[in-house]
């Protein structure tokens, strides 16, 4: 008797939230970058329903409360109403994005859609010819934060099926994000179950193999710390074993690029950067971070004078036309300083102090008060964060030392 | 420390140049512009801290060779350190060899030097260029820019703080409208705005939700009783309709319908049923009933009309007896008859053989076998006898004729006889003729061939004239006469012919030695006397033959007669002994015999038949006496007495009594049959019955008219019952059962005129709701549009996302602000806690080297924390401000504030100081005193002083006079 089930493991859809960070660019890709949570949410059913799978977890943040948008919802149920046609299940269980008390437009899902409503772990049997083969465990976020500990609360039960628990909350060695219910690996180990299916962090990672703990990651990078492929998983498991696939789904990838370049030309330096575009392109549409990192004055020399913008704008000029296209965005440039910071901290001449100042910079949200605690501005810039913060140091830092040394 | 040699192997202007500098301390280098002073000054910064590969190139020598060149250092601990920077080698890196001849990384250089190039430009290295930058500041801002001089060591901080501070406020001002920041963030409140409408709008998604459902819910309720009342209308137009229906459903209803418990179902109709099948059944049985009493009644008179067993043994006993009797009977009538018929043919036989015989003398006589033989041979041998004698006699008569004849025949054959010389001679004539004869012998033979063919033709015309001529005689018919005797004559003449014609032939051939015709006469005389000799010869044999047979015949006859005699007497004898043959001839005595054996025969068999006769009639008496004892016996009467009819009788009886007993027995078998048949149709009425029977208990009844009676009542029952069903059928079939059981329809009689009422108020309630619907529905597409409206929306996602976009838009902005302001802040702290900190030591050295450069013209420079401003105090106790001051002193005083910030820096290393043409607006005085000061300096630091100036030190190097080669400085 076959006992394999083949199913999708996805979380952290986010559909229809706003991308941060990317600014404004090309009216086409920009579009396309609009739709790029549909369409891997898209891409993610097509890939289902190739696989056949018999059914599609997903471990919460489907959307945003803070981003909620009846578009996303009625996409989402549009979406599993194909599945629904194609006789695939969807589990769902509500993250800290989406949590269950927040003011979502009322959708309501078709019949093929378990959503997991209590915010308790509770289980249900996913059933195929008149047989369990499976038996889904999961809970939602009522509010916006959980911080308790789930994991104790997954309890197997007895059945000869396998047992998938979906869970939505950070590993405790995690600090990049909110401790939302946390746990240790050795935790769901203890639980028994054969499959933990997480969200909640965006990076992919397999913690661990047996059994499988898995964080597909999003399925559409975000920003510029989302790098990479974006997709989800596709699990297939019996008794004797489980195999898990990566399927991207995303639309374009967020990449980060270092160029590094020794005194070069303009014409060298653009040279090299559509080398680089051509290469980006080959794995598919990406939004580009560009570092540009250089020996001697030119480069400062050409960044002050707009003329790396102007390079990187003749870059992205005709991407809008590509099918892959790729944007290059938020250039810096950085370039070896020709003076030793640490010495010059060491004397005691202004420069040092300047560096010790910045060492201290106590006040520097004092400093910034005047636009971010500015009574408009502020409801619409975010709280800098100590990295921000330390970012903003380090420029403002570098910005000084460049001046001052500027002769 | 200190360069002691330098070694360019190109650069710039200078390719393989050595200097050596012999008192290193104090070094002047006077060369006129563009002699390569500053090149020279650029160079020693090259090896001790490196140029970009760009900027080394820019060094390239017009003359082409390697870029780059060597220092020798000599440091404070007297370690003494070749540096080598060489632009294509090592990636223009320095290689430092120590005097053990050791070699070290650029690393080494650094940690020896400790600052970098900036700080040392800043600090060691000063131009006439920065004072000349210096005067282009305003004078307004030369106080600050000169305490910038004295914090950096440039007058970098208050140009970069001037810059921060307008791209800061480029960016954003708090109450600012043009700013960058200030306009994204008015264009995000109006897209927030914008959003915070649409939001609503989604918001409105929500109550239109549920406006929806609470319209859908309400107008199910409503479509829920709009169908209540359709139903409820529907089902009183039906009833109405179905009004007589049901009327007459409740009149038969309210009939009596009280049935009879358990009345069978059909009842009558079984019990017709049964009956059906039980009457040929039992009109079988009656008819078998009455064919049995008849059978019975006609084997009981069979019975009495039997005969007793005994009775019947004897009778069959008798019976068996009756064909050998009757056969007895036949047979005696049968030999009587014959035996009178015998007695009456023997009679006549014996009166027709006419002898003198009677019956009853035949007893007396036997007629032995031989007899016949006696008598037979007696009358043969008489008639023998007598026939011999007679051919005796007969035969004497013919045998003295032959003798008379044969003697005639002699006499004429001895006439025929020749003589017998004639004889002789003729034969030897015919002898020699023969001889003659035999040459000419063909033609003989054609001769005889035509005299036969002339003879045939004359008999053939002979016959066929004597026929004609018959024929003519019968016919009378002359011609045929005259034809046939012409034919006659023809043949005639014809034959003549040949004769004639034939003898002429022999004629001629004769003629030769006798002819022939003497020949032929010859030879008949010949053959005629021949014949008769031989003829005569014949005659006289036979004549002897008869007589020896004459002689034979007569003795014959007279033994003839002896037996004649014989016979006679035996004869007599015959007759003597059979009395009856007297009379008779012997020549008939065989016959008699015969006749009379037969008679015998017959005679004797007449005995016989008596005697059988004799026992027959012996036997029939007992079997007759039998017969008529059982005949009285079984009282038989009958008429005739004899034994003949008495066994007709006894047959009778037998038969009768077979007869009767085979009827019986039939009868018997019959009644058995009738009996079985009886029994079986009994057995087959026997279910029909039993069924009748619980047919009857099952109704009550005991017998079939109480049935009838009750089933009559019972149908009237079932009647109304069905009349009430199809009408109920009929009810159902028009109504659904809700409405049946909802109003009670079979149970009681509706009102109909209140339903009619009803249904009336029922329409009303229909159309009314229908209205209310319609404007429902027109409410619902509305919303429904609305809905779908919002769901296939992309206004607010795109609006959010750019508001998103805008938002980091701002946020880049923010963070490029941020920079800035933590700059300028930055920038701004530093300078405070510099000033509270430095300030005051580098014053107090800038006080000293000012009041020196100023040959104590300004005692003191100080820090006027109020406004931030330099004060200058003048000897007489003014206070002057950077800006009061005359160009020649404001650049003392950034001299001073060099010098004094260098003490501050060089703490562990005594930099060298390269000071380039730096005094040029110095007037003789503070130059002199600024070279005391610079000879004092070079107590603890190296300086080395481009001049172009050659008054100014006694002992310098020429650059125009070392162009090539080494030099060396002598101070």
């Amino acid at each position: 008797m076959s006992d394999t089930i083949k199913f999708i493991h996805a979380a952290d859809l986010h559909i229809d939230s706003p991308f941060k960070g990317i600014g404004k660019m090309s009216g086409p890709i920009e579009d396309q970058i609009k739709e790029s949570t549909f369409y891997a949410l898209e891409c993610l059913v097509n890939q289902a329903i190739h696989h056949q799978v018999d059914f599609v977890l997903m471990a919460g943040d489907l959307f945003d409360y803070e981003t909620r948008s009846l578009k996303a919802q009625i996409k989402l149920r549009r979406t599993f109403e194909r599945l629904k046609e194609c006789n695939i299940m969807v589990f769902v269980s509500h993250g800290n994005h989406d949590f269950l008390s927040g003011p979502f437009p009322p959708v309501e899902y078709p019949e093929n859609v378990y959503v997991f409503s209590k915010d308790h772990v509770t289980s249900v049997p996913y059933e195929k010819e008149g047989r369990v083969y499976a038996r889904i465990y999961g809970f939602s976020y009522y509010e916006r934060a959980v911080t308790s500990r789930m994991a104790n609360q997954y309890q197997r039960t007895d059945e000869d099926c396998h047992h998938i628990a979906m869970l939505h909350g950070s590993v405790d060695t995690n600090t990049d994000h909110d401790a939302y219910a946390p746990f240790t690996i050795g935790e769901l180990k203890d639980r028994e179950m054969d499959y933990w299916a997480l969200g909640h962090i965006h990076k992919r990672s397999i913690l661990s193999d047996s059994p499988y703990i898995i964080y597909p990651g999003n399925t559409q990078g975000r920003s510029s710390k989302e790098t990479g492929e974006k997709g989800c998983y596709l699990v297939e498991m019996n008794s004797r074993k489980t195999e898990v696939n990566f399927l991207p789904t995303h639309h374009f990838r967020f990449e980060k690029l270092e160029v590094s370049v020794e005194s070069p030309t303009l014409l060298e330096l653009e040279q090299l950067l559509l080398e680089q575009k051509e290469k980006l392109r080959e794995s598919g549409s990406a939004i580009v971070y560009l570092h540009i990192k250089g020996e001697g004055e030119k480069l400062k020399v050409w960044e002050n004078e707009g003329q790396i913008e102007d390079l990187i704008n003749l870059l992205n000029e005709d991407e809008s036309l590509e099918k892959n296209w790729i944007w290059f965005r938020k250039v810096t440039v950085s370039f070896t300083q020709p003076w030793d910071e640490l010495q010059l901290s060491k004397e005691q001449h202004f420069i040092g102090e300047v560096i010790r100042q910045s060492e201290e910079a106590s006040n520097m949200d004092e400093w910034l008060a005047p636009l971010y605690r500015h009574r408009t501005a502020r409801k619409h810039l975010a709280r800098l964060s100590p990295e921000e913060k330390e970012d903003i140091l380090q420029g403002a830092k570098e910005l000084l030392l460049t001046k001052l040394m500027d002769r | 420390m200190k360069i002691t040699d330098l070694h360019i192997y190109g650069f710039g202007k200078w390719t393989d140049f050595k200097l050596h500098m012999e008192n290193p301390y104090f070094t002047v280098i006077v060369g006129d512009n563009e002699a390569g002073k500053s090149t020279l000054r650029h160079f020693m910064l090259f090896v001790l801290f490196g140029l970009p590969p760009k900027m080394r190139e820019f060094y390239q020598p017009k003359t082409g060779g390697t870029i780059g060149g060597r220092l020798t250092l000599i440091f404070e601990d007297g370690q003494k350190v070749s540096v080598e920077r060489v632009h294509d080698k090592r990636k223009g890196a320095a290689i430092c060899q120590l005097s053990d001849g050791e070699e070290r990384e650029e690393s080494f250089l650094y940690q020896k030097i400790g600052i970098d190039r900036s700080v040392f430009e800043s600090v060691f290295s000063f131009e006439a260029a920065d004072l000349i930058e210096l005067h282009q500041v305003n004078k307004e801002k030369l106080g600050e820019t000169l305490l910038s001089v004295g914090l950096t060591g440039s007058s970098e901080i208050n140009r970069t703080e001037g810059e921060l501070q307008q791209s800061i406020g480029e960016l954003f001002k708090p109450q600012g409208k043009k700013p960058l920041i200030n306009v994204q963030l008015k264009e995000l409140e109006k897209m927030a705005d914008r959003l915070a409408d649409l939001e609503q709008e989604e918001q409105a998604y929500r109550q239109l939700k549920e406006e929806k459902e609470q319209l859908e819910s309400e107008r199910d309720r409503l479509l829920e009783s709009l169908e209540s009342d359709q139903k409820d209308r529907r089902s009183c137009e039906r009833i109405l309709q179905a009004e007589e229906i049901i009327t007459a459903f409740h009149q038969h209803a309210s009939a009596d319908t009280k049935e009879r418990d358990g009345f069978p179902v059909d009842g009558r109709k079984r019990l017709e049923d049964l009956k059906v099948n039980m009457l040929p059944i039992e009109s079988e049985k009656r008819f078998l009933e009455e064919t049995e009493a008849q059978y019975r009644q006609k084997r009981d008179e069979l019975k009495s009309r039997l005969i007793t067993d005994e009775q019947l043994r004897e009778m069959k006993r008798l019976t068996d007896q009756t064909p050998v009797i009757r056969h007895d009977l036949l047979e005696l009538e049968k030999l009587e008859d014959k035996k009178k018929k015998s007695q009456t043919l023997l009679e006549h036989e014996l009166e027709e053989m006419a002898i003198d015989l009677s019956v009853h003398q035949l007893a007396e006589y036997e007629f032995p076998f031989y007899k016949e033989e006696e008598w037979g041979r007696l009358a043969r041998q008489k008639e023998r006898l007598s026939l011999d004698t007679e051919r005796g006699q007969d035969n004497l008569l013919r045998i003295s004729k032959e003798q008379q004849e044969l003697e005639t025949q002699k006499k004429q054959q001895q006439t025929e006889l020749l003589e017998e010389e004639a004889y002789r001679h003729f034969s030897a004539q015919l002898d020699e003729y023969e001889r003659e004869f035999h040459t000419r012998n063909d033609g003989n033979i054609s001769l005889a061939n035509s005299r036969h063919k002339a003879k045939l033709i004359f008999r053939s015309s002979l016959i066929i004239s004597l026929l004609g001529m018959t024929v003519a005689g019968i016919l009378s018919s002359w011609p045929v006469a005259i034809v046939s005797l012409v034919l006659a004559l023809g043949g005639f003449a014809a034959y003549r012919q040949t004769n004639v014609s034939l003898e002429k032939g022999n004629n001629q051939s004769l003629s030769q030695s006798i002819s022939e015709q003497e020949a032929q006469k010859l030879r008949q005389k010949v053959s005629r006397h021949e014949e008769a000799f031989y003829k005569l010869k014949t005659l006289e044999e036979k004549e002897l033959a008869i007589a020896s047979e004459r002689m034979k015949q007569e003795e014959q006859i007279q033994a003839l007669d002896e037996q004649k005699a014989r016979i006679l007497r035996e004869i007599n004898h015959q007759i003597n002994s059979y009395p009856f043959l007297k009379g008779v001839e012997p020549d008939y005595w065989v016959k008699l015999f015969h006749l009379v054996k037969s008679v015998k025969t017959k005679y004797n068999s007449l005995q016989d038949l008596d005697e059988e006769i004799s026992i027959l009639k012996e036997k029939l008496p007992r079997y007759e006496e039998e017969v008529d004892m059982f005949l009285a016996n079984v009282n038989w009467e009958y008429s005739g007495n004899s034994l003949g009819s008495m066994l007709d009788e006894l047959e009778t009886v037998y038969s009768k009594t077979k007869q009767n007993h085979t009827e019986w027995e039939s009868q018997e078998n019959m009644l058995k049959e009738i009996h079985d048949k009886k029994a079986r149709l009994v057995q087959q009425l026997v279910p029909y019955r039993e069924e009748k029977e619980k047919l009857f208990l099952k109704a009550g009844t005991t017998d079939e008219d109480e049935f009838l009676r009750v089933s009559d009542q019972v149908e009237t029952v079932r009647y109304h019952k069905k009349k009430q069903e199809e009408l109920k059928s009929q009810i159902i079939a028009i109504l659904p059962e809700d409405v049946l059981y909802s109003y009670n329809i079979l149970e009681q009689v509706p009102s109909f005129t209140q339903l009619a009422h009803l249904e009336q108020e029922k329409s009303q309630l229909i159309r009314q709701r229908e209205m209310e619907l319609e404007q429902l529905r027109q409410r619902l597409a509305d919303i429904n549009s609305r809905i779908h409206r919002l769901e296939n929306t992309d206004t607010f996602s795109d609006g959010r996302f750019s508001f998103q976009t805008s938002k980091d838009e701002l946020e880049s902005t923010a963070h490029e602000w941020a920079v800035l302001q933590v700059a300028k802040s930055l920038l701004e702290e530093t300078k405070r806690v510099y000033q509270k900190k430095y300030l005051p030591e580098i014053l107090n050295h800038t006080s000293r080297w000012f009041g020196r450069l100023t040959a104590g013209l300004y005692q003191s420079v100080r820090f006027d924390s109020e406004d931030g401003e330099l004060v200058i105090r003048h000897r007489d106790g003014w206070n002057f401000h950077v800006s009061e001051l005359s160009r020649g002193t404001s650049d003392q005083l950034y001299i001073a504030l060099r010098l004094a910030l260098s003490m501050l820096i060089s703490r562990k290393n005594q930099l060298p100081f390269f000071i380039d043409d730096a005094f040029v607006h110095f007037d003789a005085t503070r130059t002199d005193e600024m070279l005391e000061i610079l000879k004092e300096l070079s107590d603890e630091h190296q300086v080395i002083f481009f001049t172009w100036r050659k008054d100014l030190v006694h002992q310098s190097i020429s650059l125009s006079e070392y162009r090539q080669g080494e030099i060396t400085n002598s101070i």
